[in-house]
């Protein structure tokens, strides 16, 4: 009995020694294996999204685009990290970019950052953007390929020579005709004996091949290849810009190469150039047409700089037959060229009475002279919710403004100081607000980071040009959390959108643009983002 | 009162006070063993341990370099029967003491995520902690040796558990990776049925009366 009652205690002891087996190690194994690093990011509170935009299709541009960020807060760019960034390539079209959250932009004091997009085969485009709320505001670069011109423009092409950096043929070349209404031209003059560099600081050698690019500005889409837009300023000899809107009558793009593909770039003495403005352009100073003999500003597109630089001016002369004027003005470098004026800047006021349309408008402004051609243009979005916006930088010598809200025009005279009303017609009764749910697909359960900032979902009709599209950020709020705090999906609202239609989806993350097409099936839709946020973002 | 008590029964059964020496699981120690009956010895005593340890790991392509700290001790009273009045005993007390084990991982590596570069010092550091919460954790155990008879030098051995509770599992952390540390309760419930240590040790003992 003794002994038994001993044995039974000794058992229950080396049994409890042997409870360490009963202890679950499949679960620690568990815990051990979910380990993993979560970075955390900071919300970034204002973001710009960036559409670079084929200047004669309307298309996004496949190509990819370096995007440098200039301008008074240039130096308060970050990017998804809140890293500070100079430049960031993008594919796709469509670009995006933070600001740092300890800049907060008003109406009273509004941030300004100038982006400069350089592209294999195109024109390096700019657009100041200037941003006076958080959340998202959406600008437009237009960009042009070298060597074509956009419906409205017209080119010619020329050879010379040249041997050890002196010019041994001349290249006289003038386009036919800019504009099949004005019969404006541009012309350029090398002459025998002109000293030419390469941008390479050699002597040009071999064949001069030489092009010009011309327009005149009469219509909505060479005014759309106004390379840095219209409202970037002017930077004078001294460096400084001044802010006012520019104008143009007319500006081409000349470039040079030699022999061995070179661009040349500078000329001794300097060169010829010339720039026919139509006669319906309107004087500033005087505010009337323009006449022979008056000045007009010719100006020189940094595009390194991605602004328009103060080039001094020309006196007009003129009219030919066709009634333009001819400015004329030597030059020692190639660069676009543009005749026009930077003149004072007036505030003009869009109202717009929606009828029931309650997403974003996307809505564009277009200066016209007295013949109605195009002076001066400017894009942005109107957000949902909003219905009055005020154009400040608005050219006070227009002589009317032509307004179109997401397709609907509305063309006032004397707008200065005016109100522009413009009335939507009401959408279709399909129209309706749908709910995405961002699905992560099955193999990335979640993301390793906290947030998912600058994420960007660009949306527009099948059939529609990149111009009318939409944007909406994704936020925090947006987004669904685990207990760890890893996004594991989320969900963003897109308002008025028409019921069975199809529409293009292009997410923007950190350069990178995922599209894919969508069927508006209802007001709850699924969309697949897993291409979007793959990689090592994704816990699998 | 109890020592009133040891002193008397010590002065009846005139067995000798010794002293152990003991190294096992729960790191090195000394204790004092006084014969209280014939078949009963309480006994007295402490242990600590503490080891310090760096290594470097590489994970999802971040190389940490981490320092672990263990550190465990304090005292026990444990009472010792006899019930064959030999060396074989059963064993119960308590210990009174503290363990716990820290680590700290810090980055030593650039961190590549999705083609971002996050340098080492703007990725911060982690810190973890097991520990028990328990002040007072029962003990029961067999053993063998009785240094308080038979010659002046004799050997301890002692196999047993101790009930620890759960152990906590904390983890703070800084820089962009202090979300890591949310892993904190994961961790915490992986570890939840490890309440119990297994406890070994062998030792000397030397009788001084």
């Amino acid at each position: 009995m003794n002994n038994r009652f001993i044995n039974t205690i000794s058992g229950a002891i080396l049994a409890g020694t042997l409870l360490i087996a009963g202890c679950d190690f499949d679960a620690a194994q568990d815990a051990f294996e979910q380990f993993d690093v979560i970075i955390a990011l900071e919300e970034i509170n204002t973001n710009v999204s960036v559409r670079f935009v084929d200047a004669q299709t309307d298309e996004f541009l496949n190509e990819q685009v370096s995007m440098r960020f200039l301008g008074n807060n240039g130096a308060d760019v970050i990017d998804i990290y809140s890293d500070p960034i100079s430049e960031l390539d993008v594919v796709g079209g469509i670009g995006g970019f933070g600001i740092k959250n300890a800049l907060v932009p008003s109406e009273s004091n509004p941030i300004e950052v100038r982006v400069v997009g350089q592209a294999q085969g195109f024109e390096t485009g700019s657009s100041t953007v200037t941003i006076s709320n958080t959340g998202l505001t959406e600008t437009t670069v237009f960009m042009v390929r070298q060597n074509q011109t956009v419906q409205g423009g017209a080119s010619a092409n020329a050879v010379g020579q040249a041997s050890g950096g002196t010019v041994q043929q001349a290249v006289q070349l003038s386009t036919a005709s800019g504009d099949a209404t004005n019969q404006a031209a541009a012309a350029v003059s090398v002459p025998v004996g002109t000293v030419a560099t390469t941008s390479a600081g050699q002597a040009a050698s071999g064949a001069l091949q030489t092009s010009i690019a011309f327009y005149t500005a009469p219509t909505t889409q060479t005014s759309q290849a106004f390379p840095g837009g219209y409202s970037g300023g002017v930077q004078q000899s001294s460096g400084v810009v001044t802010q006012a809107p520019i104008t143009t009558a007319g500006f081409m793009t000349v470039t040079v190469t030699d022999g061995s593909g070179n661009e040349v770039t500078s000329f001794s003495p300097p060169i010829e150039l010339s720039i026919d403005v139509p006669g319906t352009t309107l004087n500033p100073s005087t505010g009337q047409v323009i006449k022979n003999g008056e000045a007009i500003s010719i100006m020189s597109y940094d595009d390194d700089g991605g602004i328009w630089k103060d080039e001094g001016s020309a006196a007009v002369a003129g009219p030919d037959g066709n009634g333009n004027f001819r400015a004329t003005f030597m030059t020692n470098h190639l660069s676009t060229w543009s005749a026009g004026y930077a003149g004072t800047a007036c505030p003009v006021v869009v109202n717009v009475a929606r009828n029931g349309n309650i997403g974003a408008l996307n809505m564009t402004a277009e200066a016209l002279d007295a013949a109605g051609g195009i002076m001066w243009s400017g894009s942005r979005s109107m957000p949902s919710g909003s219905s009055s916006d005020t154009i400040d930088d608005f050219p006070a010598s227009a002589a009317s403004i032509s307004v179109s809200v997401d397709g609907t025009n509305t063309v006032v005279a004397s707008p200065c100081n005016n109100t522009v009303n413009v009335s939507l017609p009401a959408p279709a009764a399909s129209v309706i607000d749908v709910t995405f749910a961002l699905d992560f697909g099955p193999t990335c359960t979640a993301l390793r980071t906290t947030t998912i900032s600058s994420y960007t979902i660009n949306y527009r009709k099948e059939g529609q040009s990149a111009l009318q599209s939409g944007s909406v950020i994704v936020t925090n709020d947006n987004l669904t959390h685990d207990d760890l705090g890893r996004i594991t999906g989320g969900s963003v609202t897109i308002p008025g959108l028409e019921q069975g239609a199809t529409y293009i989806f292009s997410s923007s993350f950190d350069g990178q643009v995922e599209t894919r097409n969508e069927v508006i099936t209802g007001p709850s839709i699924t969309l697949d983002v897993s291409d979007d946020l793959d990689g090592d973002l994704c816990v699998e | 009162m109890l020592f009133a008590f040891v002193s008397t029964a010590y002065a009846q059964e005139n067995r000798g006070l010794a002293l152990g020496l003991r190294a096992g699981t729960m790191g090195p120690g000394a204790e004092l063993m006084l014969p209280i009956g014939k078949k009963l010895t309480v006994r007295g005593g402490g242990t600590l341990f503490s080891i310090t340890r760096s290594r470097t790991e590489k994970d999802d392509d971040i190389e940490i370099r981490f320092d672990g700290d263990v550190t465990w001790g304090g005292f026990r009273a444990l009472l010792d029967v006899h019930p064959f009045g030999n060396s074989f005993r059963l064993t119960g007390g308590a210990y009174m003491d503290q363990r716990e084990v820290t680590a700290t991982g810090v980055p030593v590596s650039d961190f590549d995520l999705d083609g971002k570069i996050f340098t080492s010092d703007k990725l911060g550091s982690m810190t973890a902690a097991v520990s028990f919460d328990q002040s007072v954790s029962p003990y029961a155990g067999i053993g063998f040796g009785n240094a308080t008879r038979g010659s002046r030098v004799g050997f301890l051995l002692d196999i047993g558990v101790l009930y620890q509770g759960s152990p906590s599992f904390d983890m703070t952390g800084t820089g962009m990776i202090a979300p890591t540390a949310n892993f904190g309760p994961t961790m915490e419930a992986g570890l939840e049925t490890f309440k119990w240590m297994p406890l070994v040790s062998l030792g000397l003992s030397i009788r001084l009366l």
